[in-house]
């Protein structure tokens, strides 16, 4: 396992970084819910990952300015959010809980937030965001009345009426049916393409691949990796990379493949093989020759955990 | 021993079932407990603790008196009867602390609607919460009177005799049991209604003090019938401690001249009036969670 | 979507405050918080035309003013108002949503204040007036209604804090309005001067010639610290806003 790179932040943050995370604490009384954590997040969608409990929405509520940090420092555009309002105006929060004004329409709600953000024309932009996110504007009915999936997109409205250029969305797609989830995930990525930080706090990972590949994982409050999740994963190398393999002789081909030095498991199902191996690269130059020794015909070569579920699997239980 | 595999996974459960009056124990146990702030953080034993203290504390600050200066008349110390008095903003504290805690929360957490998915249905539903704030107000209604009686008692200020002082314990008890009733009621009642407890705990305070000061303006001020008092439950539940207790006095007030026998009705009347209403709005209240 | 346009560093107070006050005050209108201040109100008035029945009316009707407008219909209705102003938007994590707006923390706090204020000043100023009024003794209206505009001023300002600092903001409130006040405020001068009701009745009793118990402040204390109360108080709740965090 390569040696953790000693951070410097000066050294490694993107010139294009809209957040800075710099080694920062939170702790309440004796829980320590957040330990030292440090990244940055550059225009685009970036997907904020872990357990229940690691610390993601506490990591969410500093860089809004929510909460204080009780150590480290957190930048937005430059500024800390807490201790200079006016960053508030570049940043917005769909946050996690369901509770809405009992009092409110959409229409007056996410308005009101307009006005609130010295937005000019704040009825029409409340307009337009609302049919953005599928919503009726003149739906005279009082938020509480409305559905999950409803209050989220409301929710996301109000977050991004005033064009900000920090986004961040705290389980964004809880209670959304599949197409809402679909119509969303198209949304974040048009604002990702608009040179927006949109940061996506989700457990929903199958969604979350599609926003793209950039992660941050948080466990048990410490930073577990961050950037590509393909990446990360070829930065496991305590991990056997695990492959499905399809063949007409798959006992004779496993046969062979246990003799291999870089092969540490091997296992077989009806007509495929379960292959764990140490080096990847090894192994896909050695499989086809290994094939043809055995006189067996590959059907398939299939990654098993190369997906964003099975690095966040092994990120977490460590 | 044999050799057994005991992880066969999910099973329905096949033992005995206690059924309703075991459900209304468990819901009254958990209004108690919940009352008293016992298994949570001591914030929230603050003020149970506080209101209950106050209960007590005049009847301590009388027993060390009566110990420690043996020369002090029976006269100079706080009757048993004008106790009330003495503690009625405690009591009013306590109510509006314990009632609004054990049915305002159930209501925004939508524990009601898996309540009323157990056996349990509206109406032993409130039957179960009165039982536990009933239960748990005779501490700061039965529980002061019982303990200054017998430490009267014990330092020879109490009544003589083992019947008058059994008498006198089981007045205490019916006293405390009937105020402790009314404001149950009265706080149940009320709570019903907002879905904040601490909006229902300011309106069980306002039920409190606006009747009894209303009632005493006009009463006392602007000469109106004594049968106004009727109106103030706190001065019903007053006025009937003593009767009950034995040991009315007459203050020059018009609600003492009304009869024992009436204020004593009125007093239950509360009880059973606000339990009553507590179980009609029950009735009618939409579970939404 | 369209290209970022440039805004100014904050939103100025004159945009802010009335949105804010917009959204704030219209959560304060309730049916059941209207029913119940209305209940109170209706009470005062009602005292107050059974005061003017009476031989001695000026002085019954003073007492109603001083024992039940002041004692409980100011305190108890803005109780119900101004502690649950921030404290339900705590409560209900809400606070989230208008606190995280390009906008220094004392607009809130004045905001909520005002929207307190404005909701209070028409459903106890205006009975107690009309109390007043309806005994037939013109001097008591001036009186009254000061001594209910600063009641109003001084109860908004501790309660609004006590339910944005505190999760029993209202209890608190309770504690104080019921203990202190009705309790303890009578054992002794050093203990009535932080009672906000002894400052409201001095008020009262000095446009009358009648005695009103715990009326013994200065008159120019009566009229500066309920003023000097409201005004500490707002700047502990921005303060508050400022420093706390939020869920």
């Amino acid at each position: 396992m390569q040696p953790a790179p000693t951070y410097e932040p000066a050294q490694l943050v993107p010139a294009d970084a809209l957040v800075v995370v710099d080694r920062v604490s939170k702790w309440f009384g004796d829980l320590v819910a957040v330990s030292d954590v440090s990244f940055s997040v550059s225009p685009g969608v970036t997907a904020l990952l872990g357990p229940n409990g690691a610390g993601k929405s506490t990591m969410l509520r500093m860089l809004c300015g929510l909460a204080l940090p009780s150590s480290g420092t957190v930048s937005v555009l430059g500024k800390r959010p807490r201790t200079n309002p006016e960053v508030a105006a570049e940043i917005g929060l769909a946050p996690q809980q369901e509770s809405v004004f009992g009092y409110l329409t959409a229409l007056q709600f996410v308005r009101a937030s307009a006005e609130l953000q010295g937005v000019a024309n704040a009825d029409a932009e409340a307009r337009r965001v609302l049919g953005l996110v599928e919503l009726d504007p003149d739906d005279t009915r009082r938020l509480p009345t409305y559905s999950k999936g409803m209050r989220q997109r409301v929710k996301l409205a109000q977050a991004i009426v005033h064009q900000p250029r920090v986004i961040l969305l705290d389980e964004p797609l809880s209670g959304l049916d599949p197409r809402q989830r679909l119509h969303m995930v198209a949304l974040f990525h048009e604002l990702g393409d608009q040179g927006r930080a949109v940061i996506v706090s989700s457990h929903v990972l199958e969604e979350v691949e599609r926003f793209g590949s950039n992660v941050v994982v948080i466990s048990q409050g410490r930073l577990a990796a961050q950037g590509d999740f393909r990446e990360i994963r070829a930065l496991m190398d305590n991990r056997p990379r695990r492959l499905r393999i399809m063949s007409d002789q798959p006992r004779r081909l496993a046969a062979a493949l246990v003799g291999q030095p870089n092969v540490s498991g091997v296992r077989i199902q009806g007509d495929t093989i379960e292959v764990d191996t140490s080096d990847i690269a090894i192994f896909a130059r050695a499989i086809a020759p290994l094939s043809k020794q055995a006189e067996a015909r590959l059907f398939e070569v299939h990654p098993l955990d190369d997906d964003l579920e099975s690095v966040f699997k092994y990120l977490v239980a460590r | 021993m044999s050799t057994q595999i005991h992880d066969l996974g999910y099973r329905a459960y096949q033992g005995e079932r206690a059924g309703v009056p075991w459900a209304v124990r468990s819901l009254a146990v958990h209004s108690m407990r919940r009352a008293l702030g016992l298994k949570r953080a001591g914030k929230h034993k603050i003020v149970p603790v506080l209101t209950i203290g106050f209960a007590f504390l005049p009847a301590i600050v009388m027993v060390g008196i009566a110990a420690f200066i043996p020369t002090i008349g029976a006269l100079d110390l706080i009757a048993v009867g004008d106790y009330f008095g003495y503690i009625a903003f405690a009591l009013f504290l306590f109510t509006a602390a314990a009632a609004p805690g054990v049915l305002t929360t159930d209501r925004t957490t939508g524990m009601l609607a898996l309540y009323l998915a157990s056996p349990l249905n509206r109406t032993t539903y409130v039957v179960a919460k009165f039982i536990g704030i009933f239960t748990v107000m005779l501490l700061v209604t039965v529980a002061p009177m019982v303990f200054l009686q017998i430490a009267y008692t014990l330092v020879g200020a109490g009544p003589g005799g083992v019947i008058d002082f059994v008498t006198s314990i089981a007045r205490a008890v019916l006293a405390g049991s009937v105020v402790a009733a009314a404001l149950t009621g009265l706080g149940l009642f009320i709570s019903s209604f907002p879905k904040r407890w601490g909006v229902a705990s300011v309106s069980i305070v306002a039920a409190m003090l606006v009747p009894v000061i209303v009632a005493g303006l006009l009463t006392e001020e602007a000469d109106a019938p004594a049968w106004v008092s009727y109106f103030s439950p706190p001065d019903m539940l007053g006025k009937a401690w003593e009767h009950l207790i034995g040991e009315s006095v007459d203050r020059g007030l018009a609600i003492d001249d009304l009869g024992s026998t009436s204020v004593i009705v009125v007093a239950v009347g509360y009880a059973v009036v606000f339990l009553g209403l507590t179980w009609w709005r029950y009735q009618h209240i939409e579970v939404d969670r | 979507m369209t290209t970022t346009q440039p805004r100014a560093a904050t939103v100025s107070a004159r945009e802010s405050i009335p949105a804010y006050f917009r959204v704030l005050l219209r959560g304060q209108l309730s049916r059941g918080r209207l029913f119940g201040l209305g209940v109170l109100a209706g009470i005062s008035v009602l005292l107050a035309v059974v005061a003017s029945r009476l031989d001695d009316a000026q002085e019954a009707t003073v007492f109603v003013l001083a024992d039940y407008s002041i004692a409980l219909l100011i305190p108890l209705a803005t109780l119900m108002v101004a502690a649950p102003m921030l404290g339900n938007l705590v409560e209900d994590r809400l606070l989230v949503y208008l606190w995280l707006k390009p906008v220094p923390r004392w607009h809130l706090a004045a905001a909520a204040y005002a929207a307190v204020v404005c909701a209070l000043l028409p459903v106890v100023v205006l009975p107690i007036m009309l109390s007043a009024a309806l005994t037939g003794f013109g001097s008591l209206i001036g009186p009254a209604a000061l001594a209910a505009v600063l009641g109003v001023v001084a109860y908004s300002g501790v309660y609004l804090l006590l339910g944005a600092r505190f999760t029993w903001g209202l209890w608190l409130g309770l504690l104080y309005l019921v203990l202190w006040e009705n309790v303890l405020s009578r054992f002794s001068n050093g203990m009535a001067r932080l009672s906000i009701r002894s400052y409201l009745v001095t008020v009262l009793e000095r446009g009358t010639d009648i005695s009103i118990d715990l009326a013994e402040r200065a008159t120019w204390a009566s009229f500066l610290i309920p003023v000097a109360i409201a005004v500490v108080a707002v700047g502990l709740t921005a303060h508050t806003l400022r420093t706390t965090d939020i869920e």
